[in-house]
């Protein structure tokens, strides 16, 4: 017997038996199905199963499920709407609404990267692990990251307040799995560029400018809540052009005009301008 | 039911976004979501209809909701049409996403938001595909439910499908706690037993985790000073 089974089996037993689980392990079972066509294609079966035990169809869902949503979803759902920045954010998401309308399938591939890079984001829950497994895997990690060279480089601020701004890069393949872009990176032609930041004050607000042959464009500002070190997504996700190199540069700034001006390349104080440079090349 | 159109008070909270507003609003309408994500195709593809199904329904869920209780979405409501109808479609659209992000719909699916009302008032009746999941799941519960003796029967009938509690399962059959809990055990291994013959599930998954035997060795192993 494996030490630890990648997949959630006994859960799906129990889910069989029970027709429900623990809230915690219920999350847990649905964030791997959702990602694991095994498992997914089990869940699916054995949960309308009990739907038919339940209704006799397989499209009403059951006693179970609608009470673990109602008690499940709540906290999650507040806790959303509460990260999320309001009014001028709103107008943003508002306005990125019409976008998804307007432009239709560039904008929704668009946001099924984002998702990707959600999922990649959440780290997975230790919640069904035991607690001495925990402990463990905490200590091993704290080793680990004694042991790893800070990487202080890239991205490195490049003006002033150096440390109080973290920007990373990913790429993110049509068919391959999101990467962070180190150093001088490669991204594939076709794939898309995702971005995460974080900064401390005074800096509030980042706009990245992402220059390729047909030009330059200025994307955001886009306001910054995330510390470093806990950097949060931006919602933009620029697609690579099929040959030559892109450059982008953020800049950071204490207010939206700051960094917008700044981009614009008008004199503003107080501005951390980073730099990088991604190659196209690679298999798609 | 229209809790926000019937509570002018509880619609002002609502749009000030203050959490138990939230709260009360969720709980209200939950249940009334889940179902309709459930039961409503929301695209139309070149795989046929596609609704949400058990793995995406939390996903599409608290999507719906999301976005529902976004700022410009309170403030957005008039608080005079029905608020299921405007979760409605904002179900409609968070189902699509969730759907395509997860891949089970190809992009070039149409939202049938986008189609002619007539087409989508006609997409209500089940989809041949879920007729035959259906028809296969249906199957597989007769056969399951004819191999058990009838006390079981009776037992599974009250238990897995009227969803009675122990306690009230054992008042309808005449029997003590624990004679019920003794035969529902024996009635979870049948049907275990049932769903790995069927090939529904993996044989060797009630002891998949490890022991906790086998956890202390490797702490052991990977901290010889470390005690739990």
């Amino acid at each position: 017997m494996a030490l630890f089974t990648q997949h959630v089996d006994r859960q799906l037993v129990h889910l069989a038996n029970e027709g429900v689980l623990p809230p915690r392990q219920w999350s847990r079972v649905l964030r791997h199905a959702r990602g694991c066509a095994r498992c997914g294609a089990r869940y699916e079966r054995v949960m309308n199963l009990r739907r038919m035990f339940a209704s006799d169809t397989v499209t009403v869902p059951t006693p179970g499920e609608l009470a673990s949503l109602e008690s499940r979803g709540l906290a999650s759902v507040l806790a959303t709407v509460e990260r999320e920045p309001s009014t001028e954010s709103s107008g943003q998401a508002a306005r990125a609404d019409r976008l998804h309308k307007d432009l239709g399938e560039p904008w929704s591939l668009a946001r099924r990267l984002w998702a990707r890079v959600l999922q990649a984001w959440n780290s997975p829950s230790l919640g069904h692990v035991g607690g001495a497994w925990v402990v463990s895997l905490m200590a091993a990690a704290g080793l680990l990251w004694l042991s790893l060279p800070s990487d202080t480089t890239e991205w490195g601020a490049r003006g002033e307040g150096q440390g109080a701004t973290v920007m990373r890069l990913f790429c993110v393949p049509a068919e391959a799995e999101l990467r962070e872009v180190r150093g001088q990176g490669d991204c594939p032609a076709g794939a898309a560029l995702a971005f995460a930041a974080g900064a401390r004050a005074p800096y509030t607000h980042v706009v990245v400018t992402v220059r390729t042959d047909k030009g330059l464009k200025v994307e955001g500002p886009f306001e910054v809540k995330a510390s470093p070190g806990a950097e949060a997504a931006l919602d933009l996700t620029p697609r690579l052009p099929d040959t030559g190199e892109v450059e982008l540069t953020a800049v950071f700034a204490s207010s939206a005009s700051d960094a917008l001006a700044a981009a614009r390349g008008e004199p503003v104080r107080d501005v951390v301008r980073v730099q990088h440079r991604v190659r196209i090349a690679g298999k798609p | 039911m229209s809790l926000l159109r019937e509570d002018p008070l509880l619609l002002e909270a609502f749009r000030r976004g203050e959490p138990g507003a939230l709260t009360r609003v969720y709980r209200a309408y939950s249940g009334h979501v889940a179902r309709f994500l459930s039961r409503t195709y929301v695209s139309r593809g070149p795989g046929g209809l596609a609704r949400v199904g058990p793995l995406d329904l939390e996903a599409a869920h608290q999507e719906t909701f999301v976005r529902a209780f976004r700022e410009q979405a309170r403030l957005t409501y008039d608080g005079v049409r029905p608020y299921s109808i405007w979760l409605n479609a904002l179900a409609r659209q968070a189902a699509v996403d969730v759907l395509r992000a997860a891949g089970r719909i190809a992009r070039e699916a149409v939202a049938l938001d986008d189609t002619p009302t007539a087409e989508r008032l006609a997409s209500n009746a089940p989809s041949p595909e879920d007729r035959a999941l259906e028809a296969e799941t249906r199957e597989l519960v007769h056969r399951f439910l004819a191999g058990l003796d009838e006390a079981t029967r009776r037992l599974a009938d009250l238990r897995f499908v009227q969803g009675l509690s122990q306690e009230r399962a054992g008042l309808v059959l005449g029997l003590s706690r624990q004679e019920l809990r003794t035969r529902e055990t024996k009635l979870r291994r049948a049907m275990t037993d049932f769903l790995l013959n069927e090939g529904w599930l993996t044989a060797d998954s009630p002891d998949a985790l490890p022991s906790a035997a086998a956890t202390a060795a490797v702490l052991a192993l990977l901290f010889p000073l470390f005690v739990p």
